[in-house]
């Protein structure tokens, strides 16, 4: 007879109460859980009470369930019988392998070997399964039996776990297989043979390991699996497999030959394999030059520079486009000049690679090279050169920068601004800042914009930074006052917060929003005091909810002690006119584990538009508190239990207020 | 001694750093004679895409792949009958047809030899099993996180993408995010002094066993519930959970921690040089996990205490200084004389964008992407077992190389899950 299932009211019988339903079977609960606490299931486990549940007619089935994943980590010889005993069980077979397959005892072998005897179909094949996890070898016998098997996906379980036990019959019992009549099985076999060669090798046997390998390599199976046995015979070999690595390079077919691209760059450094590649190069066609190319990058052996180099000029965009990204791994300065040339020129797809490969190529030089094309004479040259300063950060590029802003081409003075966003320090700040008083295109205006957001966080003396921008605050028009106050949130600290704080209270109403904005979102806890004065001050009605939702998500976000968290939270709601900042107040109490946040929770029940809400977060604090705080728990328990109608939430309190009595 | 593959992993992970510091990335692998006419991309030369359990995030995922210009995407497979027609509608639109397949089964997409490699954006307890068979077919993966339930599936994933020699890349897009690379290059600069912590933002670690009360089982066609659940344990069917409230359930989610640590901690792994291992301790304090390196360097998994600079946060200190960065691409940095070294982001940390397009330059080159099978097994073990720690509540040492935990035999037992039939690792 098959076992209730355990969230039947009907019967209302469950050991395991506290995660579905509160009665228990035995009169006491075998394991502690809970959905949202610390729960270690298993400290309470009781192994002869889990026996008893796996034996009992009556037991629910989620009950069975638990034992069988309790019994996974506390059982022992005593639990092996009755978990063997549900193998052939339809709904619990698995159940019992989750119990069986980690207890350590003999006993477990001997019960699976024995259930290969008794079962069929999928159920067979999980217990092979686990019988291969356990490298049970002396059940190599009848696994060898059951590559015979009329089900394939028999014979693929089986093959898999003597893979897994590798001994020598489970190893030869697989070569065995790779030649068999039927290509279902040699595939099947196939994948047990990879598995076993690698134990095989890993555990010293090499001359075994490669002779399946090689067998792989040459078997009637599916070419992705043949290519798998080429890279384990390649990488088997160690230097010796030099040889067939090239080999495969020049192979028709395509999965050796990727098969020996993915060889080449797992074989260790040592040994000649640069040359090897190398002297492959040209004699393949272009699609794979390209490939070996990109080997040779990963490889990072710089011998293969010069070749790369020679294939930038090949006639075929593949191969130079490998070598232009080849040069990001081999390149130095010394390839700057080709690059730019490259990437000024014709071809699209190359010269973006080249543009890109660039901008990242490292080197005090390579920077050097850059700063020198700033003065080119050909205007594409200048252009890319004003980018790539930019993108690398090089600062002696100011000077140039600074003169190109006095071109009369716009598409330059634009490059430079953004260029120099990058590149400013504190003393070239004003080249900017002065700027933002003067008339000028949108297109100019929002690279000037863009510029500043990039310069201003990244300078290193932010409250010289801050004073500077401060000042410029009082000098600009207001509508260009929220640029600098968002400048400001960016760079942080006291002099950048009491600007803006300031600006917080401005007569201009634009200026104040984005100046309560910025405060809303500040990185730090120090713009909390100043968040809650504008909470509780006479501003516009919308500017003060904004301030108290920033001082809220400070309390929420930032490291801070329970008690100053706590004591925000007071604030808070202190502050708070509308029930929508009470809830998020209600929020960041339940990350507060102590029974004062409990407190304040349980006075939030006490209206009535914040009874559910706050009973939902209570619960979940006293989740985790129950233990420690078992009286402050078991009232606001008793409070949930006046306020919620919610069915799950009244069990879950009802849980814990037995919990909290114990 | 590392091996040869954590050697490339190491190779790769320089050249990310360099290439993308300065927030760029190559432009696709198309050559010119693949370009037709009309600029369309030859069908020699284009990556044919298959999906498996598109939902939310992998529709994003999916619109990002159906802009590249050489990705065809030809099939969808899904438990779910109005998933499948919903990313049918999505591809057919795209393309001004109605070729995009639809497929009930994982294996009836992957017997597909045109298909060259496929999006798993699947419940967290399909990824490991659908990336397996995919690389057992042959085909390459882009794979959602976290990309698997346990410590052993993080393993058997990783020896697999090897062992079949597929490009693999988990979907842990902030590898490929200028602010987050930046923060790892300043480490790597030495600009931080030497490392001491480095910190993971993620979610509350808890999950529960709890089963939602039975609902009438649907039509196969509407939701086949029994290759919905796949590899994970039989419970009744409810529809919340398909309708993307799995979460939180143990069977199906890996909890908080990984939830958010299979970015966080895994750039916490990258920025200490750590992608080859895992912390050596992991210490339960409330909700967040306290681990340790062999080199000493300490990690804190947190949920709280961060500066705002976004979802999935870091911080990397060093004995002279900290960066801390996030979602937003905003950086902050001490001492102030390091803001000068700040470059300007702007993309969000969410975006799969230069992620997928490096996936497909690797599908053609073979090259390793950013977040390959290797670096996410381990920086998902690190989440497992930090886990596994929070849920026994007590201190445990791991043994990265053994992966298995020192001394506490309840731990080990945790560090598996027996796989539903007819499916196996």
């Amino acid at each position: 007879m098959k076992p209730p299932i355990g969230r039947s009211r009907t019967r209302s019988i469950s050991v395991f109460a506290s995660v579905v339903i509160p009665m228990t079977l035995l009169g006491a609960s075998l394991v502690a859980s809970s959905a949202s606490g610390q729960q270690n299931i298993y400290a309470e486990g009781d192994e002869s009470k889990l026996i008893a549940v796996l034996r009992s007619a009556d037991a629910p089935l989620y009950d069975k369930v638990m034992a069988c994943k309790t019994l996974a980590v506390i059982g022992t010889k005593a639990a092996v019988e009755p978990l063997a005993n549900l193998l052939n069980d339809e709904n619990l077979s698995h159940y019992a392998r989750f119990g069986l397959e980690p207890i350590p005892d003999p006993a477990v072998d001997e019960a699976l070997r024995g259930a290969l005897n008794r079962i069929q179909g999928r159920l067979l094949i999980g217990v092979i399964d686990s019988i291969g996890n356990r490298r049970d070898r002396e059940a190599v016998p009848q696994l060898r039996s059951l590559l015979g098997h009329s089900d394939p996906a028999v014979v693929e379980a089986a093959a898999i776990s003597l893979g897994r036990i590798a001994s020598p019959e489970a190893a030869e019992a697989l070569l065995q297989s790779l030649s068999d009549a039927k290509a279902a099985t040699r595939e099947r076999a196939a994948l047990g043979a990879l598995v076993a060669a690698e134990r095989l090798l890993k555990e010293g046997s090499s001359a075994k390991a490669i002779a399946l390998y090689d067998a792989l390599a040459k078997a009637d199976i599916p070419a992705h699996l043949q290519g798998a046995g080429l890279r384990g015979a390649i990488l088997a070999r160690g230097a010796e497999g030099l040889p067939l690595l090239t080999e495969q390079l020049g192979a028709e077919c395509q999965v050796a030959f990727a098969t020996a691209l993915r060889a080449a760059r797992e074989l260790s450094p040592a040994g000649d394999l640069t040359n090897i590649l190398l002297a492959q190069l040209r004699r393949l066609p272009p699609d794979r030059q390209a490939k070996l190319i990109s080997v040779l990058a990963d490889r990072a052996d710089r011998r293969a520079l010069p070749a790369v180099i020679e294939s930038l000029s090949s006639s075929e965009i593949e191969v130079r486009l490998a070598a232009v990204r080849a040069m990001r791994q081999l390149g130095d300065a010394s390839v700057v000049p080709t690059l730019v040339k490259v990437a000024t020129g014709e071809e699209p797809m190359v010269r973006e690679t080249a543009l890109q490969v660039l901008r990242s190529l490292p080197g005090e030089q390579v920077d050097q090279a850059i700063v020198e094309l700033l003065t080119a004479e050909d205007l594409p040259t200048r252009l890319l050169a004003m980018d790539l300063a930019g993108a690398r950060y090089i600062n002696r590029a100011v000077p140039a920068l600074e003169r190109a802003l006095s071109s009369a081409d716009p598409a330059v003075r634009q490059a430079a601004l953004r260029a120099l966003g990058r590149t400013v320090r504190l003393g070239d700040l004003s080249i900017l800042t002065r700027r933002l008083t003067q008339r000028t295109s949108a297109e100019e205006r929002a690279a000037l914009e863009e510029a500043l957001r990039a310069a201003c966080p990244r300078i290193p003396e932010r409250e010289d930074c801050a004073a500077h921008l401060a000042e410029v605050l009082g000098q600009v028009p207001a509508e260009t006052k929220p640029t600098v106050l968002t400048l400001l949130g960016l760079v942080g600290g006291p002099t950048a917060l009491a600007a803006v704080t300031k600006s917080a209270y401005d007569p201009q109403e634009s200026v104040q929003d984005a100046a309560t904005q910025v405060l809303g979102d500040w990185i730090g806890t120090e713009a909390g005091p100043e968040l809650l004065k504008l909470a509780k001050s006479d501003i516009a009605d919308r500017f003060r909810v904004r301030a108290l939702r920033g001082y809220i998500r400070i309390a929420r976000q930032f490291d801070m002690s329970e008690e100053e968290r706590l004591t925000m939270c007071r604030e808070a709601l202190a502050a708070a006119t509308r029930d929508a900042e009470r809830r998020l107040v209600a929020e960041v109490l339940g990350r507060i584990p102590r029974k004062e946040a409990l407190a304040e929770l349980a006075r939030l029940m006490d209206q009535p538009t914040l009874r559910e809400d706050a009973a939902q977060v209570a619960v979940a604090l006293s989740e985790k508190l129950v233990d420690r705080e078992p009286s402050a728990v078991a009232a606001a328990m008793e409070k949930v239990l006046k306020s919620t109608g919610n069915a799950d939430l009244q069990a879950r309190a009802k849980n814990l207020l037995r919990r909290a009595s114990r | 001694m590392a091996s040869r593959f954590q050697l490339l992993s190491r190779r790769r992970l320089l050249q990310v750093t360099t290439s993308l510091a300065a927030g760029c990335t190559l432009p696709t692998l198309i050559p010119a004679r693949a370009l037709g006419r009309d600029g369309a991309v030859a069908p020699s030369e284009r990556i044919v895409v298959g999906g498996f359990g598109l939902g939310p995030r992998g529709e994003h995922d999916l619109r990002d792949m159906l802009d590249e210009p050489d990705v065809q995407f030809v099939a969808i497979c899904d438990a779910r009958g109005e998933r499948r027609q919903a990313i049918k509608r999505i591809v057919d639109t795209k393309y001004g047809n109605q070729d995009c397949a639809m497929y009930h089964h994982p294996l009836e997409l992957l017997d597909r030899k045109d298909i060259d490699a496929v999006l798993i954006a699947t419940g967290d307890r399909w990824h490991t099993m659908a990336s397996i068979l995919a690389a057992r077919a042959g085909k390459d993966i882009y794979c959602e996180k976290p990309c698997s339930m346990t410590i052993a599936e993080s393993r058997a994933l990783a020896d697999n993408i090897r062992r079949h020699s597929c490009v693999y890349q988990a979907g842990t897009q902030r590898r490929n995010i200028g602010n987050f690379i930046f923060a790892v290059e300043l480490v790597y600069s030495g600009k931080l002094g030497k490392l001491k912590t480095v910190h993971a933002n993620t979610l509350h670690p808890a999950t529960t066993h709890e089963w939602l009360p039975a609902e009438p089982l649907p039509s196969k066609e509407e939701v086949d519930w029994d290759l919905w659940l796949g590899p994970s344990p039989w419970r009744p069917y409810n529809s919340r959970y398909v309708r993307g409230g799995w979460r939180n359930f143990f069977d199906f989610h890996g909890g908080g921690i990984l939830e958010w640590g299979s970015h966080t901690v895994d750039l916490c792994q990258w920025a200490n040089k750590a992608d080859d291992t895992t912390p050596i301790e992991y210490e339960p304090v409330g909700n967040h996990v306290h681990c340790t390196y062999a080199n000493g360097v300490q990690l804190i998994m947190r949920d709280t205490g961060w500066m705002g600079l976004g979802t999935c946060s870091v911080r990397f200190e060093g004995e002279e200084g900290w960066i801390e960065t996030g979602d937003s691409g905003k950086i902050a940095v001490w001492p102030e004389s390091l803001r000068g070294e700040v470059p300007v982001f702007t993309e969000p940390g969410t975006s799969p964008k230069r992620h997928i397009r490096d996936f497909l330059n690797c599908v053609k080159t073979r090259a390793l992407p950013a977040s390959n099978a290797d670096v996410a097994c381990q920086s998902h073990i690190a989440c497992h077992a930090a886990y596994i720690a929070w849920q026994l509540g007590r201190k445990l040492v791991f043994d990265p190389k053994k992966e298995e935990f020192v001394g506490d035999d309840e731990a080990n037992r945790m560090r598996s899950r027996a796989i539903r039939d007819p499916w196996h690792l």
